[in-house]
């Protein structure tokens, strides 16, 4: 494969997924409400492979408001929810869906999951959605989740699981075709171990790609209501052949000389396109892992029973999701992770992104600090707001992240 | 040897002339709505003090501060921790904690004993904790910066500032006021509220003699005094302006980059 080819695939690869996201977004919030079809809203997307089987349309609330925080008028919004009276330091993309909610910008759905999730923005989010009285005849399932990681808890969120389940087969009249859940889980199976290739395939020295695709495969591959696509797994095989090549070429990200190699651990904040491009550029320092950018691993979802089916999904949402393993873990949970990622990556340094909606977790993210350090880990908190720029802009961020390199000895 | 540095801070300019070992800084510049020219100002102070005619005279110069990279005539920039840590190293070996406080931020930086940065902590967008703060407080007790320094010392009976919120504390202060607490006894519970935020943060890099003060904040003696009774150890005062720290680093930093550009071009010039 010449060079030329490859970037081709690449930028083939780029155009369907945009297209592939538009459609799913689409799909999921906006094409449905129009046509009058059922559609579901959630703040626990912990099961895309039962919305799919079902044939179920939904939109998971807390993406939608991520996604919407990229809009021109997302400022505005997030504003307006101060207003409301929302806590200055309530996560912003919650926020920004709080304000949507109750301002009537999202259309009434047909039912709604929500949950207590160890996100205090989401949880509020959820009272909200079921206090609020537009939607106070919409059929509503709570989903508890156990925080501590045993098998026993597992079991026991995948009966919650299939619950919920059971609560949108009776809304919808149907029921779940457990042969279309089984062959929707083993592709879902087949495209989480390809995202773990990808990831593999990024420890290459140079990274053979940049941190974008991590995270378009995660936005079509774990997002939406098309999971389990083969459409998907054919895109996911093409991008890791074609990074494969790049590895096998020695080639490096197109235009950058890699000098850096760090991790930006949490979600990537707004301003994350043309901080990581800056930082790349001006740096030659080249971000490997965020939790959009997380290739796993996952745990393979056993389809031999229903039961096994549930559970699996529970442990990964419990067990393997980024943010959510980590928030209802301990210290440990994280320290693990960045440790084996720092190392399996073989990154230079860890900037632990510390949002200002994840403020309760302060503490805790200093002692992480600590010990990473005491593993001989760089590492730096760099608090932002992922979701609103005002608050710490990227130029901002840039400069803490070059104060730290600087003195981390990476930046001679 | 004749270089220079030029810290570009968020509301004041510094520069700072080292020709051979010899330090000359030139006055602290009120940053203009355009940093090339406050930088300009603060250069050409800096000049004038060294007793030299043109900038051109000056073979190397680092950009640092906040405005680094809006340092028109600077060789290349470096940031403000690793030019604090640098230049409160040079003027004091013995240095290990440096706590600067400047307009924006706050900085806790920990050096080795051969003057490397080796850990710092910064507070992140909110204002307390830094000279904006103060600015604040000086404006609702109509006393100026310097008030708020100088009467620390005829207070008997301190007041507790609860909020560390700039905005809340303004309020908090303007009720003190009201209630016709002493003048001196506000102040020294203002400086003792910044105080505590700053201690937080240089417990993170942790307190290790000797510690030093720098930026604009360290000529508040107020506040030096609060943070001595917090940190149970005495602020070692600098031998050189601590408020031009900064740009005194950028300075010994362009020393020894122009050393070593200067060894590398010797190096290729014996090779041919």
């Amino acid at each position: 494969m010449d060079t030329d080819n490859n970037k081709n695939i690449f930028d083939q690869l780029n155009k369907e997924c945009n297209e592939y996201s538009k459609a799913i977004f689409l799909e999921s919030c906006v094409e449905v409400a129009k046509n009058g079809e059922q559609f579901g809203l959630t703040t626990e997307d912990c099961f895309p492979e039962v919305h799919c089987a079902l044939g179920l349309p939904y939109y998971s609330i807390a993406v939608f408001g991520g996604v919407m925080s990229q809009m021109p008028q997302a400022f505005d919004l997030i504003d307006k929810s101060k207003e409301m009276g929302v806590g200055s330091m309530t996560c912003s993309g919650p926020k920004l869906a709080m304000y949507m909610v109750e301002s009537g910008m999202i259309p009434k759905p047909n039912m709604i999951i929500t949950g207590n999730q160890p996100c205090d923005a989401i949880s509020a989010l959820g009272d909200l959605v079921n206090s609020y009285k537009p939607w106070a005849d919409v059929p509503k399932f709570y989903m508890s989740a156990p925080h501590d990681k045993s098998e026993e808890s597992y079991v026991f969120y995948g009966k919650q699981m299939r619950a919920a389940a059971a609560f949108l087969e009776d809304i919808l009249g149907r029921k779940l075709d457990m042969n279309k859940l089984k062959q929707i889980s083993e592709e879902a199976n087949k495209q989480c171990q390809l995202m773990l290739e990808l990831q593999v395939l990024k420890s290459a020295v140079p990274t053979p790609i940049d941190w974008t695709w991590g995270r378009s495969a995660t936005r079509i591959a774990r997002w939406g209501s098309r999971v389990g696509s083969p459409v998907v797994t054919e895109w996911l095989e093409r991008l890791v052949a074609a990074t494969e090549q790049r590895v096998k070429e020695k080639k490096g990200i197109d235009g950058i000389t890699e000098k850096i190699r760090f991790m930006w651990y949490d979600m990537v904040p707004t301003s994350s396109e043309k901080l990581f491009s800056r930082l790349a550029n001006e740096l030659g320092a080249v971000e490997l892992m965020d939790y959009y950018n997380w290739g796993g691993p996952w745990t393979p979802i056993d389809t031999s029973s229903e039961e096994a089916m549930f559970t699996s999904f529970a442990k990964r949402y419990l067990k393997d999701t980024p943010m959510v393993k980590h928030a209802m873990g301990t210290v440990q949970s994280f320290t693990d992770d960045i440790t084996r990622l720092y190392k399996e990556l073989k990154c230079d340094a860890v900037v632990l992104g510390l949002n200002i909606g994840h403020k309760e977790q302060n503490a805790m993210y200093r002692v992480i600090e600590d010990i990473c350090r005491e593993r001989g880990i760089p590492i730096q908190m760099i608090g932002c707001d992922l979701w609103d720029e005002r608050y710490m802009t990227g130029d901002q961020i840039f400069d803490k992240i070059q104060m730290f390199f600087e003195v981390s000895g990476l930046i001679k | 040897m004749i270089v220079g540095g030029c810290d570009l801070g968020s509301t004041t300019g510094k520069a700072a002339i080292m020709i051979d070992d010899k330090i000359y800084c030139g006055d602290i510049i009120p940053a203009t709505t355009k940093p090339a020219l406050t930088a300009t100002m603060a250069m050409d102070s800096a000049l004038k003090k060294a007793g030299l005619k043109s900038i051109d005279e000056i073979e190397y110069i680092i950009g640092t501060g906040y405005g680094r990279q809006k340092v028109p005539f600077a060789s290349e920039d470096i940031s403000e921790i690793s030019c604090h840590g640098k230049g409160a190293y040079w003027a004091l070996q013995s240095v290990r904690t440096i706590i600067d406080i400047g307009g924006q931020d706050c900085k806790a930086i920990a050096i080795s004993d051969k003057g490397v940065v080796t850990q710092f902590e910064m507070n992140e967008r909110c204002a307390a904790g830094t000279g904006r703060f103060f600015q604040v407080m000086a404006k609702v007790l109509t006393c100026g910066l310097e008030g708020i320094g100088s009467v620390s010392n005829i207070s008997d009976n301190p007041v507790s500032i609860s909020n560390q919120c700039s905005v809340f504390a303004e309020s908090e202060v303007i009720t003190l006021i009201n209630d016709e607490k002493s003048i001196p006894d506000i102040i020294t519970g203002i400086n003792q509220s910044v105080a505590k935020r700053v201690v937080s943060l240089v417990r993170r890099v942790g307190i290790h003699d000797d510690v030093t003060l720098t930026g604009g904040c360290s000529k508040n003696l107020g506040l030096k005094k609060a943070l001595e009774n917090l940190l149970g150890t005495t602020i070692k005062p600098l031998p050189v302006d601590p408020q031009s720290i900064g740009a005194i680093g950028a300075a010994v930093f362009a020393k020894e980059k122009l050393l070593a550009k200067r060894a590398k071009e010797l190096e290729v010039s014996s090779k041919e």
